[in-house]
C-alpha cells in the first residue's frame, strides 16, 4: 500500500511538475530549427524584409578575412536568413555580414560547420540605407511625420508614427561596414 | 524494492515542492523580468465646461501600473472643430513637440524629449504627458474623443534588446459643455510638469492607485477631492513640512473621496500624500507629496472669478454632491456668503447648507434616462462658475481589480495564492490518501 502511494504521489508531483513547466516556458517555445540560419529578433510585426544582402568571408588570418559568398539572398518568413552556403558546412572561422532594408548591418563571428539557428537583434532606422543612423535619418522621419510621408513607415505598419521616430532615435549608430569596404548596395 | 516509508514521502513531497516554487520564481525572473508592460490614455478632465471664447487646457496623462520605459507619444482625437479650435500643445518639461496639427475633426499630436535629455523617460502612476490647449468656438455639448488606431505610447523593451511597441492600451475621452454666455472655471491642471509620477506609485503586489486628487484651500481647512482606480480606504498624511506629521484616515471603502483636512493656519502652504491599501488588503500605495496654500478669511464682496464650484462626484448614476466655494477678490475663502441653486428639470437639488468654509448641496435625478446637468451657484446677483454633472443609469464604480493576463509569470500576491494555495491543496490531498490507506 505505501508503496502504490508512493507512487501515486509521485505521479502527482510530476503532474504538478509538468503543468508548472508548461505554464513557465510556454511563451518561450520556439519551433525546431531545420537548417543553419541567422534569425532576427526585435522585428515590428510587419516588418516583412523579402531580401537581405548575404556576406561570407573566411577568417584567413586573424585581421584578414577572404569573401567566399556575397549575394543579396531571399528571407525566410520575415526574419530568418538562411546560411546553406556550401563554405558554412566546412571547418573554418567565419565572419558573416548582414544588411537588411532599412536597418544597420550587422556582423556575426562563427565557426563552420554550423549546425544552428543564432538570433541577433534588428536595429532599424536607417531611412536612406546609408548604413548609419543619424540627424539626417532622425530629420528624415521627422519631416515623414508632418507629411505622412511612407518612405519613413519603417515597420511597415502602413503609417509613418511617433515608433518609427523612436526607433530612429534609439538605434542611432553606424552599421558594420562590408569587408571590402565598398559602400552596401541601397 | 524496499517501501516508501509515509515521512519519508511527505519529506519528498515537500522538498520537490520547495524546489518547483523556488524554480517558478527564479525561471519567471530570468525568462519573463521587465515584460513590456502598458498604460492607460486619460484626458483630464473628464467632464469640462466653458463660455464661448474661453481657453479649454485638456491634459493628456497616462496611468500605467507598471513602469514605462517612454520614447515618445503621438495622441491623434477627434474635436468637434465647429466647438473647440485648437491653440497649443504643451508637451512636459524636456520634451519637444514634433508635430501639432489639427485638420478638420481630427488633431494630431507628437512629442519626444528634447535632444539634450535622455532618450527614454520613465513613466508610472499617473503622470501627465502634456495639456492641450482650445478656445471654444461654438456653444453645445461636445467631446474630445482618443482615436485609439492612430494614438501612440511608445514604449521600449530593454531587457527584448529595446523593441520599441505600442504602451497605450485603453483610452478615456471627454466631453464637456460650451455655453453661449457667461463665465466658466478655469481648470486646475493648466501647468504641466515634467513628466513624473505625478499621483500614486504602482502598487507592487497590487493594481490599486490613486487617479486624481485636487485640494480645494480654504482659509482654515483644505478639502481633497480623490478618485481611486477601485473602491478602497485611504488616508491622507500632511502637515506645514514635507514631514507632514498629521493624519486623517478614511475607513469607508468608496472610488471617491472628499477628505477634509482641519485645523490649519491661513496663508500658509501644507504638504499632503495619500496612503491607501489595496481593494483585497494586500498592499498599500501612496502618492508623490503635493503642496496646497490655504487661503486667507475673506471680508469683500463675492468674485465669480475667484469662485469655484465643484460636483464630486462628476458622473455618477444616480446622486452626488455640489461643493461651492465663495472666495473675494483677494481669492479668501468667504464664510458667510449663502448661494443658491436654481431648480433645472429632471434634477433633485438638496438644501444647501453651509460647511466651515464652504457650502454643499446633494444632486440627484431619478431620470431613466442618460443626462448632463450643468449648475451654476448664484450669490445674489453675482453667477459663480458653473460646474457640469453626468448621471448615467448604467454607470457603476469599478469594485474589482482589473483582470491581469499574467496567472503565473507575474509573481504578484495572485501568483503567491495560487501557489501556495496549491501547496496546501497537494498537501491536504496526501493526507487524505494517507488516511485512506490506513484505514484499509
Amino acid at each position: 500500500m505505501a508503496r502504490l502511494l508512493g507512487i501515486l504521489i509521485l505521479f502527482i508531483v510530476l503532474g504538478v511538475a509538468i503543468f508548472y513547466g508548461w505554464r513557465l516556458l510556454r511563451p518561450a517555445s520556439t519551433p525546431p530549427v531545420a537548417s543553419p540560419a541567422i534569425k532576427v529578433t526585435n522585428r515590428p510585426v510587419r516588418y516583412c524584409p523579402t531580401t537581405a544582402q548575404l556576406i561570407v568571408a573566411r577568417v584567413v588570418q586573424s585581421s584578414k578575412v577572404q569573401v567566399v559568398f556575397d549575394e543579396t539572398i531571399p528571407v525566410r518568413n520575415c526574419d530568418t536568413i538562411p546560411l546553406a552556403q556550401p563554405d558554412l558546412q566546412r571547418p573554418g572561422d567565419f565572419r558573416v555580414y548582414v544588411k537588411l532594408p532599412k536597418a544597420r548591418a550587422f556582423q556575426l563571428a562563427m565557426t563552420a560547420p554550423l549546425v544552428t539557428q543564432v538570433t541577433h537583434p534588428l536595429q532599424l532606422g536607417d531611412v536612406n540605407n546609408d548604413n548609419v543612423i543619424d540627424q539626417t535619418d532622425i530629420s528624415l522621419v521627422e519631416v515623414g511625420l508632418k507629411t505622412k510621408a511612407a518612405d519613413v513607415d519603417l515597420d511597415n505598419d502602413g503609417a509613418s508614427t511617433v515608433l518609427d521616430l523612436s526607433l530612429t532615435r534609439l538605434n542611432q549608430g553606424i552599421g558594420v561596414a562590408r569587408p571590402d569596404d565598398r559602400a552596401w548596395a541601397s | 524494492m524496499k517501501s516508501i516509508s509515509l515521512r519519508t514521502s511527505v519529506v519528498l513531497v515537500t522538498f520537490v515542492t520547495l524546489a518547483l516554487l523556488i524554480g517558478s520564481a527564479v525561471l519567471q525572473r530570468i525568462v519573463f523580468r521587465a515584460d513590456q508592460h502598458f498604460s492607460s490614455l486619460t484626458l483630464s478632465p473628464n467632464t469640462f465646461q466653458a463660455a464661448v471664447g474661453q481657453t479649454v487646457d485638456i491634459t493628456v496623462r497616462s496611468e500605467a501600473v507598471e513602469p514605462i520605459l517612454l520614447s515618445g507619444f503621438q495622441v491623434e482625437l477627434n474635436v468637434d472643430d465647429s466647438k473647440l479650435k485648437f491653440q497649443e500643445a504643451v508637451p512636459p518639461a524636456g520634451w519637444q513637440t514634433i508635430v501639432a496639427e489639427a485638420k478638420g475633426p481630427v488633431f494630431r499630436w507628437i512629442a519626444v524629449p528634447a535632444p539634450d535629455q535622455p532618450i527614454l523617460t520613465t513613466v508610472q502612476g499617473s503622470s501627465v504627458l502634456g495639456t492641450l490647449r482650445f478656445t471654444a468656438t461654438g456653444d453645445g455639448v461636445t467631446s474630445a474623443a482618443f482615436i485609439p488606431t492612430s494614438t501612440f505610447l511608445s514604449a521600449v523593451d530593454p531587457v527584448a534588446g529595446n523593441f520599441v511597441y505600442n504602451a497605450a492600451e485603453s483610452f478615456q475621452s471627454a466631453v464637456g459643455t460650451i455655453a453661449g454666455e457667461g463665465s466658466a472655471p478655469a481648470f486646475p491642471e493648466t501647468n504641466v510638469s515634467p513628466i513624473i509620477p505625478a499621483e500614486s506609485t504602482a502598487p507592487k503586489f497590487g493594481a490599486q492607485r490613486v487617479l486624481s486628487s485636487y485640494a480645494t484651500p480654504l482659509s482654515q481647512d483644505a478639502l481633497l477631492f480623490v478618485t481611486l482606480a477601485y473602491s478602497g480606504k485611504l488616508s491622507v498624511e500632511f502637515g506645514p513640512t514635507q514631514a507632514l506629521g498629521n493624519k486623517v484616515e478614511v475607513t469607508r471603502a468608496s472610488t471617491h473621496h472628499v477628505v477634509t483636512l482641519a485645523g490649519l493656519e491661513p496663508l500658509t502652504r501644507y504638504y499632503y500624500r495619500i496612503v491607501g491599501l489595496d481593494p483585497t488588503a494586500q498592499s498599500h500605495f501612496t502618492t508623490a507629496p503635493k503642496s496646497f496654500v490655504t487661503t486667507g478669511t475673506g471680508t469683500g464682496e463675492v468674485a465669480a472669478a475667484k469662485s469655484e464650484a465643484i460636483i464630486f462626484p462628476s458622473k455618477t448614476n444616480s446622486s452626488t454632491t455640489m461643493y461651492i466655494f465663495p472666495r473675494d477678490e483677494a481669492g479668501n475663502a468667504l464664510g458667510e456668503a449663502a448661494p443658491n441653486l436654481d431648480d433645472q428639470e429632471g434634477l433633485r437639488i438638496g438644501e444647501v447648507r453651509k460647511a466651515p468654509g464652504y457650502y454643499q448641496a446633494t444632486l440627484s435625478t431619478q431620470s431613466p434616462k442618460k443626462q448632463i446637468s450643468r449648475l451654476a451657484p448664484r450669490i445674489g446677483s453675482v453667477i459663480l462658475p458653473a460646474a457640469t454633472v453626468v448621471f448615467d443609469p448604467n454607470y457603476q464604480e469599478p469594485t474589482s481589480l482589473r483582470p491581469t493576463k499574467e496567472l503565473i509569470l507575474a509573481w504578484n500576491h495572485k501568483s503567491m495564492a495560487t501557489v501556495f494555495g496549491g501547496v496546501i491543496v497537494l498537501f491536504l490531498l496526501i493526507l487524505l490518501f494517507t488516511r485512506l490507506a490506513r484505514s484499509r
